[in-house]
């Protein structure tokens, strides 16, 4: 049993050591930690959701703007003197 | 707001200027927006910019670890760092886009060829904007890539030298050469970039937008600039965003090991991908033609070759003349397609 505690321990030691050395190469870049990185994804769905939610605001005002303006075109067109 | 500044201000003249502003409707329209989009991106690397500035160390011995710091532990400094990166990328890749789509539909006709000059000098400001930006991160490959860019400057006759002596701050890339950089990067290209848009922008008001010889007479209704063309831009704007925020956040830029000027470069380093074609094209030259200096030959080839894309108004006589130019449109899909492959074997070599 001894043996047994004293080898997990030196393995546990061993990758607790190789873990420092790969993090002493490669430089973290983005949080580490998974409540940070689940909390960066949320805000990422929640930021495209604002920028859908811009884009057919946009469009729905823009087809308005071009159906008024089409109307306007038209009630110009009507009222505009014939020549006979 | 508006009746705020009517009553201080005649804004009549805007008023009526915005009115008239129209944007012709034909089927190469949507290439309008890429200078657009352009322009949103450059102000969105300003904003970046100056965030990242207020924490960067510009000194050799502190910049790559003032990265570190700017990433690891501000709050939010790897997403800045990220935007900034993915920003770039994107600026550049469609002020590419705009260039050749100006070329091709051979929008650099008389009477807009300051406008094309003004242009292209934005491109060439834009790529040494993102060279001096690469060489802030002070690691091995940035070192690398600017060695060997700036050691190739000194192919060119005559000035060549002179030109990699300044830029570099001495012989060799150093300390100096950080500082020179971080006060291109910050000071002098944003101060002549800000110069040359206010130039380019009053000429594409004062031209209008160019319609393509092919589409002259076929044109729809032209669509309004306020607010219909200005209400579709912000839509592009909003998913440009949306995709540089999402290749920030699920894509972010590595950072390497802080650089060694003494140390050797690193196997296999390859300079930023839209610096891969001239890359590429270096590297089909063998040292020595004919008793001359390949490098030379190659580089001289290449300031020629952009030359001409630079002059090309000067030279294609009949888009001048409002006909139909096949050889240049040639020429034009030629340059892209060169670009195109250079890049695409440069970048899995």
């Amino acid at each position: 049993m001894k043996l047994i505690l004293s080898s997990i321990a030196f393995l546990l030691s061993c990758m607790s050591y190789g873990i420092a050395l790969c993090a002493e190469t490669k430089i973290e870049v983005f949080p580490p930690t998974a409540y940070d990185q689940a909390t960066v994804y949320l805000n990422l769905g929640f930021f495209w959701a604002g920028i859908i939610g811009l884009v057919i605001l946009l469009k729905l005002k823009l087809r308005e703007l071009e159906r008024t303006q089409k109307m306007e075109r038209e009630e110009a067109e009507k009222s505009a003197p014939l020549l006979e | 707001m508006m009746k705020w500044l009517e009553e201080r201000y005649d804004l009549s003249d805007l008023k009526e200027f915005a009115k008239k502003k129209h944007v012709p409707a034909h089927k190469h329209e949507l290439w309008y927006y890429t200078g657009g989009v352009a322009l949103f991106l450059i102000a969105f690397q300003f904003v970046t910019g100056m965030i990242l500035a207020l924490y960067y160390v510009p000194y050799f011995e502190q910049a790559h670890k003032s990265i570190i710091e700017i990433v690891t532990k501000l709050n939010m400094g790897w997403f800045f760092r990220s935007v900034h990166h993915w920003g770039a990328q994107l600026a550049i890749g469609f002020l590419f886009a705009h260039l050749f789509a100006t070329l091709l539909l051979k929008a650099y006709r008389k009477p807009r060829e300051l406008l094309w000059f003004s242009g292209f000098i934005l491109m060439g400001i834009s790529i040494f904007f993102g060279l001096s930006g690469y060489f802030l991160l002070w690691d091995e490959r940035a070192f690398a890539a600017v060695r060997v860019a700036t050691g190739g400057l000194s192919a060119i006759p005559l000035i060549g030298d002179t030109i990699k002596a300044f830029l570099r701050g001495g012989i060799d890339v150093t300390g100096e050469t950080l500082v020179r950089f971080y006060a291109f990067h910050v000071c002098v290209l944003p101060m002549a970039t800000l110069l040359l848009l206010v130039i380019h922008l009053a000429l594409v008001q004062h031209h209008g937008m160019s319609v393509p010889i092919s589409q002259q007479g076929k044109e729809s209704r032209p669509t309004p600039f306020f607010p219909n063309a200005l209400y579709k831009d912000a839509i592009i704007w909003l998913i440009v965003l949306g995709i540089v925020v999402t290749l920030a956040t699920l894509l972010p830029p590595e950072i390497g090991i802080k650089a060694d000027p003494l140390a050797p470069p690193p196997e296999n380093v390859k300079p930023e991908w839209y610096f891969l074609f001239l890359f590429q094209t270096l590297k089909l030259f063998p040292g020595d033609i004919l008793g001359l200096n390949g490098e030379v030959i190659a580089v001289m080839l290449v300031v020629l070759a952009m030359g001409f894309c630079f002059l090309i108004p000067f030279f294609d006589r009949k888009s001048h003349a409002g006909q139909r130019s096949s050889v240049f449109t040639l020429i034009g899909t030629l340059y892209l397609a060169y670009f195109i492959v250079m890049t695409i074997v440069g970048y899995f070599s």
